[in-house]
C-alpha cells in the first residue's frame, strides 16, 4: 500500500444511474491502494436523484476516506466545476474523473499511479476507441496549432501531481480548459489506453453547446489557429487593395481612358481600405493580448461544501 | 446528609464558572462551584485555539467584531499574566473558496477599527494561494496559567467553595429554591443557579425543565498541537474565510495549535443533547445526561492530522516546518442561529420568571465575552 494521500475529484451531473457503480468500483480500489484518501464529488446542480444516490452509496461505513460534496450554485459545466473540485483537494496527488461512468477495469487507477511515480507529473487514461469524429477533428486541429508540445485527446480520467497543480496555478488564475493547461505546463505527461468493457460509451448530454463554446475559446486561448487565419485574411485584403491602387495608377498613366475622376476615386478608396485593414491587423494583435488579461479571475460559484463521510 | 445552602450555585469550573464565582464573591455572596472533573479547565476552556478574539474572525458580522474588539482590551488587561503577545498574527484571505477577499477584509477591519497592515502574501504562502495577507493584533492565552491565576484568586475569598468530582445528577424546585443533588449524594440549596457547562448546557437545563433548550449544533472537535520550525515560532497564520485552517501559538506553551474548519469537527449532531455513536461505546463514562470529557475518553476519533497537515501544507511554504505532537479533543456547541453570518454571540438564557428562584444558562464560543455575564450576576 502506498503511503501517499490522494484526492479523488469527480464530476457529477444527473448521474443517478452511474454514481453507485462508481462508488463501489473506484473507492474500494483507491482505499486498497493508498493509506489515506479523500473523495470530492462536485455536483453541477443535478436535477435528478444523484445526491441521494451518492449519500446512500457512501452511508454503509465501508469507506475510510473523507467524502465530501461540493455543490455548485448553478449549472456551470465540466471545466468550472472540476476547477472548483481541484482547488479544494488537499492530496499529494489528485485524480480527476470527468465522468463517473465506469467502462474500464478498476486496476487502471492503480496502474496510472504507478506510471506517475516513474517520474511523470500527469498521467491521462483514455478509451482507445473513444471520442466522436467531431472530437477527433477538434483535437487534430488543436494539436497541430497548439503553442505547447503536449498533445491532447478524449480522456476518461487523469492523475496529476501536486507539483503539476502548483505549476498551472503559477501560469495564471484562470483555467478555461484543464487538459490544454496540463499539456502546456511543460511537465512530463504520459497516456494510458484501455479497451472499453461492458460496451458502455461515455456520453455527454447537455454539454454540446458548452463544449463547442469551449472548443472555440480553447482555439483562441491555446492555439494561434484563429490568429493566423485572421492575419492571413487581413494580409490578403491588404495586398489586394495595394494591387488595386497600383492597377488604377498604371491604367491612368497608360491609356488615360478612364472616366473623369475614376482614378482619384479608386485611389482614395484603396488608400482608405488599406488603412482599415492595417488597423484591423493591429486590432487583432491587441485583442489576442487582451484575452490574457481578461482571463485572469477564476470564475466559478460554489453554494456549499458538505461532508458526508469520514474516517472514524 | 445535611443540605448545604449557598447564595450562588455555579455548575462548571471553566472560565465562565470561575469568573462568575469571583464576581459574586466580591459582592459578598456565598458561592459554590460544582465541577464534574477532578480539576478546573479540563474541557473547552483548555481545548480550543486559545485565541483572544479581536474580531478578525467575523468579517461577515460587524457587530460581533466590534464587540470582540472592545472586550479584547479589557481581557488582556485583567489577565495579562496568561497572555502571549510577542508574536505576529497573520491573517490571509484564500484566493479560492473564500467568502471574503483581501479588499473586503481590509475594509471590514477599517470599519471595525482594528489593526490590519498588508504584507506580502508570498512571504508565508505558496504562489497563487492567498490574494492578501495582513499583520494583525491578536493574542493567545494560556489556559493552564489562567486557571492557576483564577484559582489563586478564588482562594482569597473565604466565601467560595470549589467542589470537584461532582457531577450534577438531579435538580428540583422546593418552595423558593433549587435543590441540586450531585454524584456524591450531597445536596445544595440555592436561590440562584448558574449553568456554565458549555457543551452540557442542555443536559443541565433538561434536569430542571425538559421543555427548554438552546438550539445547538454539536461538533466533536480536534485541536492538534504541533512543534514548529524556528521561523514560525513567533508567527501565527490564519487563512480565511471558508474551509481553511489556522496554525498559531498555543498560549505560552511553546506549541502551536493546528485547526481547520473542515477537519477539526469530526462528527456533527443536531440533537438536543450531543448524540454521537462514540457515546454508546463509551457507556457509563459518557452516559445520557452526563457528557464525558472527550479528551480523556478512550473512544475518541482517529486524528485528522493527515488531512489538516496537508491542507496547511498546500498553503504554507515548504521552508516553514510543523510536526505532530499531540491531539486534544472536546465537544463544541454552536448556536444554530449563528451559522449564516458566522457570528458567535454570547447567549444567556434566564429560565426563571418573576418571583421564582433564578436559573440562568450561559453559552458562549469565546472566552473574552465573559463580561457579558456581569449584568445577570447581580
Amino acid at each position: 500500500m502506498e503511503k501517499k494521500f490522494v484526492s479523488v475529484v469527480v464530476y457529477l451531473y444527473n448521474d443517478e444511474k452511474n454514481i453507485e457503480e462508481f462508488i463501489s468500483t473506484v473507492l474500494p480500489e483507491v482505499q486498497n491502494s493508498f493509506e489515506h484518501y479523500e473523495a470530492i464529488f462536485v455536483d453541477d446542480k443535478s436535477d435528478d436523484k444523484t445526491i441521494e444516490r451518492l449519500k446512500e452509496g457512501v452511508s454503509n461505513g465501508r469507506y475510510t476516506g473523507m467524502i465530501s460534496i461540493v455543490k455548485m450554485e448553478n449549472y456551470q459545466g465540466l471545466e468550472a466545476s472540476m476547477n472548483a473540485g481541484r482547488d479544494i483537494a488537499i492530496g499529494d496527488f489528485v485524480y480527476e474523473f470527468d465522468t463517473c461512468i465506469v467502462n474500464y477495469d478498476a486496476g487502471m487507477i492503480t496502474e496510472s499511479f504507478e506510471l506517475l511515480s516513474k517520474g511523470n507529473d500527469i498521467v491521462t487514461v483514455s478509451d482507445s476507441k473513444g471520442g466522436r469524429l467531431s472530437s477527433r477533428m477538434f483535437y487534430g486541429i488543436f494539436n497541430t496549432y497548439s503553442k505547447s508540445h503536449g498533445n491532447i485527446c478524449t480522456e476518461t480520467f487523469r492523475i496529476v501531481s501536486r507539483r503539476a497543480i502548483n505549476r498551472i496555478k503559477s501560469m495564471g488564475d484562470y483555467i478555461p480548459y484543464r487538459k490544454a493547461v496540463y499539456a502546456a505546463c511543460g511537465l512530463n505527461t504520459k497516456r494510458l489506453y484501455y479497451t472499453a468493457t461492458g460496451g458502455k460509451k461515455i456520453k455527454k448530454e447537455k454539454q454540446t453547446y458548452e463544449r463547442m463554446t469551449l472548443a472555440m475559446d480553447s482555439f483562441i486561448y491555446f492555439t494561434n489557429f484563429l490568429e493566423r487565419v485572421s492575419t492571413i485574411l487581413s494580409l490578403f485584403f491588404l495586398v489586394s487593395t495595394v494591387g488595386l491602387l497600383i492597377y488604377a495608377l498604371v491604367d491612368y498613366i497608360k491609356n488615360k481612358s478612364a472616366i473623369e475622376g475614376w482614378t482619384s476615386l479608386i485611389c482614395f478608396i484603396s488608400f482608405g481600405f488599406f488603412g482599415i485593414f492595417l488597423l484591423l491587423t493591429i486590432l487583432l494583435k491587441y485583442m489576442s493580448t487582451m484575452i490574457n488579461l481578461i482571463f485572469k479571475k477564476q470564475n466559478y460559484l460554489v453554494s456549499s461544501i458538505e461532508k458526508v463521510g469520514h474516517e472514524k | 446528609m445535611q443540605r448545604q445552602k449557598y447564595d450562588r450555585l455555579i455548575i462548571g469550573a471553566g472560565i465562565y464558572g470561575l469568573y462568575s464565582a469571583i464576581y459574586c464573591a466580591k459582592k459578598g455572596y456565598s458561592v459554590c462551584v460544582l465541577e464534574k472533573e477532578p480539576e478546573a479547565f479540563t474541557r473547552a476552556t483548555f481545548v480550543n485555539q486559545a485565541r483572544v478574539h479581536m474580531g478578525y474572525h467575523y468579517p461577515r458580522s460587524l457587530a460581533t467584531a466590534m464587540k470582540s474588539a472592545g472586550y479584547f482590551r479589557r481581557f488582556c488587561e485583567d489577565y495579562e499574566y496568561c497572555i502571549k503577545k510577542d508574536f505576529n498574527q497573520i491573517y490571509a484571505t484564500s484566493t479560492n473558496f473564500s467568502w471574503t477577499d483581501a479588499k473586503q477584509f481590509k475594509s471590514f477591519c477599517e470599519a471595525a477599527g482594528i489593526r490590519c497592515e498588508e504584507i506580502s502574501a508570498s512571504r508565508f504562502f505558496k504562489e497563487g494561494m492567498c490574494d492578501g495577507a495582513f499583520l494583525t493584533e491578536e493574542y493567545t492565552y494560556d489556559a493552564k496559567l489562567l486557571r492557576d491565576g483564577m484559582l489563586l484568586e478564588t482562594g482569597k475569598y473565604g466565601n467560595i467553595v470549589l467542589k470537584y468530582n461532582s457531577a450534577v445528577t438531579a435538580i428540583h424546585r422546593e418552595n423558593d429554591s433549587y435543590i441540586v443533588t450531585d454524584s456524591s449524594g450531597c445536596e445544595y440549596e440555592t436561590v440562584f443557579l448558574l449553568n456554565a457547562t458549555y457543551a452540557s448546557v442542555n443536559e443541565i437545563i433538561s434536569k430542571v425543565n425538559p421543555e427548554e433548550c438552546f438550539g445547538i449544533k454539536y461538533e466533536l472537535c480536534e485541536i492538534i498541537l504541533c512543534d514548529v520550525s524556528d521561523e514560525l515560532k513567533a508567527t501565527g497564520l490564519t487563512v480565511m474565510d471558508g474551509p481553511f485552517f489556522s496554525l498559531m501559538p498555543f498560549g505560552l506553551t511553546g506549541d502551536h495549535s493546528l485547526t481547520s474548519v473542515t477537519f477539526t469537527p469530526h462528527d456533527v449532531s443536531y440533537d438536543r443533547e450531543p448524540g454521537f455513536d462514540c457515546r454508546n461505546k463509551a457507556g457509563e463514562y459518557c452516559r445520557k445526561g452526563e457528557l464525558g470529557n472527550c479528551d480523556f475518553c478512550s473512544f475518541k476519533p482517529v486524528s485528522a492530522w493527515e488531512y489538516m497537515s496537508r491542507l496547511a501544507r498546500k498553503y504554507i511554504k515548504d521552508e516553514y516546518g510543523f510536526t505532530y505532537k499531540k491531539s486534544l479533543f472536546s465537544m463544541k456547541p454552536i448556536l444554530k442561529s449563528s451559522e449564516v453570518d458566522d457570528s458567535r454571540p454570547t447567549a444567556i438564557k434566564v429560565h426563571s420568571g418573576d418571583g421564582e428562584p433564578n436559573f440562568i444558562s450561559v453559552l458562549s464560543g469565546k472566552i473574552n465575552t465573559v463580561y457579558d455575564l456581569d449584568e445577570y450576576l447581580g
